[in-house]
C-alpha cells in the first residue's frame, strides 16, 4: 500500500493552515463544505502518515452535530487506516467537555492553544507509527527494543507489556497500543523519571538538576515516541551514571552521592516540601485533587487513594496530613 | 590451615547471586504490597550493586510485621482485621573486598519492637565470614572462618530509623565472644529465615512460590553445600571441624 508523504490536517477553521503549513501538513479546509464526501474522498485514496483533526468541525456541512465531530471522522480513519496516528486539536475552552471515551478515539489531544509545542511530539508520533508499520515478524522483545532501553530493563519491561501488547502483533493498531503504552510509562514514574523524579533522585532540586542534565544525557530517553519538550530519564541508567561519577560510600544512596556531583553547592540540595529537612526519597502531589508534585520524604506522605499500585512502578504518592 | 575459597563461592559468583536475589525482591508482588518499603530499597540497591562487583555489595532493610508473641499490643488489629506491625525486622549486609577477594562478610538480623517514635533492640545477630584478602588485623585468638555472633556493632542505618546505640549497649557489642561455627549465610537464606520466623498472612505463599524457592535453592547450592561437603571430609578424616575452621 502506498503511503502519502504529507500530514493531513482536516479543519473547519481555516485561521489553522498557518499552523498546518509550519507542519508541512495537506490543510483541508470543511468550512462549508460536504465533510462526509471529503472524508470518503480521502480514504478512497493512500493513507497518510498522520491525520490532524479539529474535534467540533461545526462549521461543516451537512448541519448535524453527530456527523460534524472529530471523533466520528476518527472512528472512520482508525477503522480504514489502523496504523495512521490521529491527533485532535481542538480550542482549550472545550477540551474539559470532552469525555475521555471520545477522547480515546483519537491517539493523542492537543489544545491548540499550545499547539506549537508539540510539533516535536507530533513528528515523533509520525516517525514511530511509520517505524512501528515497516517492521516484520514483530515480537515482544522487538516492540520493546524500540524504547531503546538499557539492557538490563528489557526483560521487565517485556514483563510489564499489557496483555494486548504480549501478542496481537499482526493487528495492524499495534502503533496505536503501543503508543499508548509508552505514554504511560512516560507519566508513570519507574522505568523513566521525569525532570523532578530525576533531580530528587539525585538529591538535587530541579533547578541544580540542569546544572548537571548534560552529564546524564546518555540515560536520557531516546526512544519511539520520545518527547523532546518534556524529557524522561531511564532511572536505572541514572544510577548507573551517578556511581561512575561517584562511588557510594557505606550506606549512600543515590540523593546522598548525588550531592557529591561536581559543581553541587548546598543550594542546589533537595528538601522535603513536606517537613524541611534534607534528602526527601520520593515525589508526591501536595493533596488528593492538587496536580502539582514535589519531593518528599516517603514517611511525610502517603498512598494516593486515586492511583493503584503497580508492579514494576513507583507508587503515586501524596502529602501526608498534619 | 583452611582456606575460605576451600568452601566458599567466589566474590563475584557470591555477588552475582544476591544482585539476582534484590532483583526478584525489588519486583515480587508480595514484597512491593506487602514491604513497599523493603522493595524500594531492593531497586535502590540493586542498581547500586549490579555494576560494582569490585566494591562489593551492601544492602539494608526492614521488613514491618506483626507477631502474635509481641505482648505489647493488646489492640494490634486495624482496619479489616488488619493487624498493626509491633515488629521490625531489619536486615543487612555487606560484602568487602580488597583486590577482588573478600575482606569480611556481614549478613546481620535485627529484631526491634516498634514503639511509636522509635524503636527498641530485642535481638541482634550477625553471621560473619572472614575473608584472606587486605591487611589482616592481628587477632587476640582464633574464631571460626564463618560463625554467627550475638549482637555485634550497630549497623550505621539502624541509628537512622531510630534505634538507640544506648539500648545496644546494654548487650555489650564489644564483646565479640564467643563466635559460634555456623554455616555460611546469605541474603535469600537470611530473608527466608526472618519470614519463617516471623510470618504474616501472605510471606508463607511469597516463600512457596517457585521463583523464590528457586533462589533459596540455587544460594543453598553455592553456599551451603561446598561448605556441608567439607565438614563431612573433616569429619571422615578423623578431624574435628574445629581443627580445620579456626583461623588465627
Amino acid at each position: 500500500m502506498s503511503i502519502s508523504k504529507k500530514i493531513i490536517w482536516i479543519d473547519d477553521n481555516p485561521g489553522r493552515k498557518r499552523t498546518a503549513d509550519d507542519l508541512d501538513a495537506k490543510f483541508v479546509n470543511v468550512q462549508n463544505k460536504d465533510l462526509a464526501e471529503i472524508v470518503v474522498e480521502l480514504l478512497s485514496g493512500p493513507p497518510p502518515p498522520l491525520v490532524i483533526l479539529d474535534h467540533v468541525l461545526d462549521r461543516s456541512t451537512p448541519k448535524n452535530p453527530v456527523l460534524q465531530k472529530g471523533s466520528t471522522i476518527a472512528e472512520a480513519f482508525k477503522e480504514e487506516w489502523p496504523s495512521c496516528p490521529v491527533v485532535c486539536v481542538t480550542s482549550g475552552d472545550n477540551v474539559e467537555d470532552i469525555d475521555l471515551r471520545t477522547k480515546r478515539t483519537y491517539d493523542v489531544f492537543f489544545s491548540f492553544q499550545d499547539f506549537r509545542k508539540y510539533i516535536d511530539r507530533i513528528d515523533a508520533i509520525r516517525k514511530g507509527f511509520a517505524l512501528v508499520a515497516r517492521t516484520k515478524g514483530m515480537t515482544a522483545r522487538k516492540l520493546v527494543q524500540f524504547l531503546k532501553p538499557p539492557k538490563d530493563e528489557i526483560d521487565r519491561l517485556v514483563a510489564a507489556l499489557p496483555d494486548d501488547l504480549k501478542e496481537s502483533f499482526r493487528d495492524p493498531s499495534v502503533a496505536s497500543r503501543l503508543y499508548r503504552w509508552i505514554e504511560g510509562l512516560m507519566d508513570r514514574p519507574g522505568f523513566l523519571y521525569d525532570r523532578l523524579w530525576a533531580a530528587t533522585f539525585l538529591g538535587l532540586n530541579e533547578s541544580a538538576f540542569e546544572k548537571v542534565a548534560d552529564r546524564f544525557e546518555k540515560g536520557q530517553y531516546i526512544g519511539v515516541f520520545a518527547r523532546d519538550d518534556d524529557p524522561r530519564w531511564w532511572s536505572s541508567r541514572l544510577s548507573e551514571i551517578l556511581y561512575k561519577q561517584c562511588k557510594p560510600k557505606t550506606g549512600e544512596m543515590s540523593w546522598h552521592v548525588g550531592r557529591r556531583l561536581r559543581g553541587i553547592k548546598k543550594e542546589h540540595h533537595s528538601r522535603c516540601y513536606a517537613c524541611g529537612k534534607e534528602f526527601p526519597d520520593t515525589v508526591a502531589y501536595l493533596d488528593k485533587v492538587s496536580n502539582q508534585q514535589r519531593a518528599m520524604h516517603l514517611e511525610c506522605t502517603l498512598l494516593h487513594p486515586r492511583f493503584q499500585r503497580e508492579l514494576y512502578f513507583e507508587d503515586i504518592r501524596m502529602m501526608r496530613g498534619q | 590451615m583452611m582456606e575460605l575459597s576451600d568452601f566458599y563461592p567466589s566474590p563475584s559468583d557470591l555477588i552475582e547471586s544476591e544482585i539476582a536475589v534484590l532483583n526478584l525482591l525489588r519486583t515480587d508482588p508480595y514484597i512491593k504490597e506487602t514491604h513497599n518499603q523493603f522493595a524500594r530499597h531492593a531497586s535502590a540497591y540493586y542498581e547500586r550493586n549490579r555494576d560494582g562487583q569490585s566494591r562489593g555489595f551492601e544492602f539494608v532493610s526492614y521488613f514491618d510485621v506483626w507477631h502474635a508473641s509481641m505482648r505489647r499490643q493488646k489492640q494490634g488489629s486495624g482496619k479489616q482485621g488488619k493487624r498493626t506491625p509491633n515488629v521490625r525486622l531489619l536486615v543487612a549486609v555487606r560484602i568487602e573486598l580488597d583486590k577482588r577477594a573478600f575482606s569480611n562478610v556481614t549478613y546481620c538480623l535485627t529484631v526491634c519492637r516498634i514503639r511509636s517514635g522509635h524503636l527498641t533492640i530485642l535481638r541482634k545477630f550477625h553471621f560473619d565470614v572472614t575473608g584472606g584478602g587486605g591487611k589482616s588485623e592481628p587477632r587476640l585468638q582464633q574464631h571460626p572462618l564463618c560463625h554467627l555472633q550475638y549482637c555485634g556493632e550497630m549497623v550505621p542505618q539502624m541509628a537512622t530509623m531510630g534505634c538507640r546505640e544506648t539500648q545496644l549497649n546494654q548487650m555489650h557489642p564489644w564483646l565479640s565472644e564467643p563466635r559460634i561455627f555456623f554455616w555460611p549465610m546469605s541474603l535469600a537464606l537470611l530473608i527466608d529465615m526472618a519470614l519463617h520466623e516471623f510470618p504474616d498472612g501472605r510471606s508463607k505463599k511469597f516463600r512457596e512460590k517457585p521463583e523464590w524457592r528457586g533462589l533459596v535453592r540455587s544460594q543453598e547450592a553455592l553456599v551451603l553445600q561446598p561448605f556441608y561437603k567439607k565438614c563431612v571430609d573433616v569429619i571422615g578424616k578423623h578431624r574435628t571441624l574445629a581443627d580445620e575452621f579456626y583461623v588465627g
